[in-house]
């Protein structure tokens, strides 16, 4: 196989890497951003910086703990660069897909995932978005596992009586 | 099942009841953009490179400061003469010596 061949296989795989995991990708990064219109952006670089460093992607580690850690890279980027701006502005909830009385709870967890801060909203997503489990966020974040655990613990204990979850 | 367990999946079934689908223009953008790059040398031969580079930028900077203090000429000592006093304080007499480095105490022939 010819450099040319190997570089458009290699280009490829990652496309049909990413397929499967791309609209979770976007809305994690776009929930960690409060459904900021810069999510895009965002999003853009994210995909954009994997394609670029694919050959740093080592084949025994998981593609998808790979990626996210792309993205949480590009979110700490964006969010240090946006630092002066407000960031909290009205949170606007889009296209409500749940049904009528779940609406109001889904608005409840939105509400309460905009005023964490970024990196434990980043967290709370990584976890109850993106399905991840403690070990893959202390990997792809590079956080204390303990410091993991409690900001779950924290978020369960506000959203219980928030919620007001009945678990009969 | 755990009550937190279960908590989790009643969080969890709450996010997932927003979902947003990626806008069409932004893939094609993404694969634009994509076309124009070239891939980068991979993240771990990068680091080996400046892990190379570490060692001798450090050496490069000892051997400046080395070059830089050679041509000093060695400080003269802040000494410059020797006293030696001696007080016989009942009859108020005092000796000194001073020792300079043309001071000759006494030649041999």
């Amino acid at each position: 196989m010819n450099p040319r061949d190997m570089a458009a296989a290699e280009n490829t795989a990652f496309w049909n890497l990413l397929a499967p995991l791309k609209i979770n990708l976007y809305n994690f990064i776009l929930k960690s951003l409060n459904f900021a219109t810069d999510a895009d952006d965002v999003y853009q670089e994210t995909i954009l910086h994997g394609f670029q460093y694919f050959a740093s992607f080592r084949q025994d580690k998981e593609f998808r703990a790979w990626i996210f850690s792309i993205a949480h890279n590009e979110i700490k980027r964006h969010f240090r660069k946006t630092r002066k701006r407000s960031e909290l502005g009205a949170l606007k909830l889009p296209l409500m897909t749940s049904p009528g009385d779940e609406a109001a709870l889904v608005k409840e967890i939105y509400r309460y995932a905009a005023g964490l801060k970024p990196r434990e909203r980043e967290i709370f997503f990584l976890f109850y978005e993106s399905g991840f489990a403690i070990s893959e966020i202390e990997e792809i974040t590079n956080l204390k596992s303990g410091y993991i655990k409690l900001l779950l613990h924290q978020a369960r204990t506000n959203l219980k009586t928030k919620l007001g979850v009945s678990h009969d | 099942m755990t009550e937190d367990k279960r908590l989790d999946e009643s969080i969890s079934r709450l996010v997932h009841g927003i979902q947003h689908d990626i806008p069409p223009s932004m893939e094609e953008e993404i694969h634009r953009k994509s076309e124009a790059l070239e891939p980068r040398p991979d993240l771990p031969s990068y680091r080996r490179l400046l892990w190379t580079l570490l060692p001798s930028g450090a050496a490069l900077i000892l051997g400046v400061m080395l070059l830089r203090q050679a041509p000093m000429k060695p400080r003269n000592s802040d000494i410059s003469e020797i006293r030696t006093q001696f007080e016989i304080a009942d009859k108020n007499i005092t000796i000194v010596f001073i020792q300079k480095p043309d001071f000759v105490f006494y030649e041999e022939n």
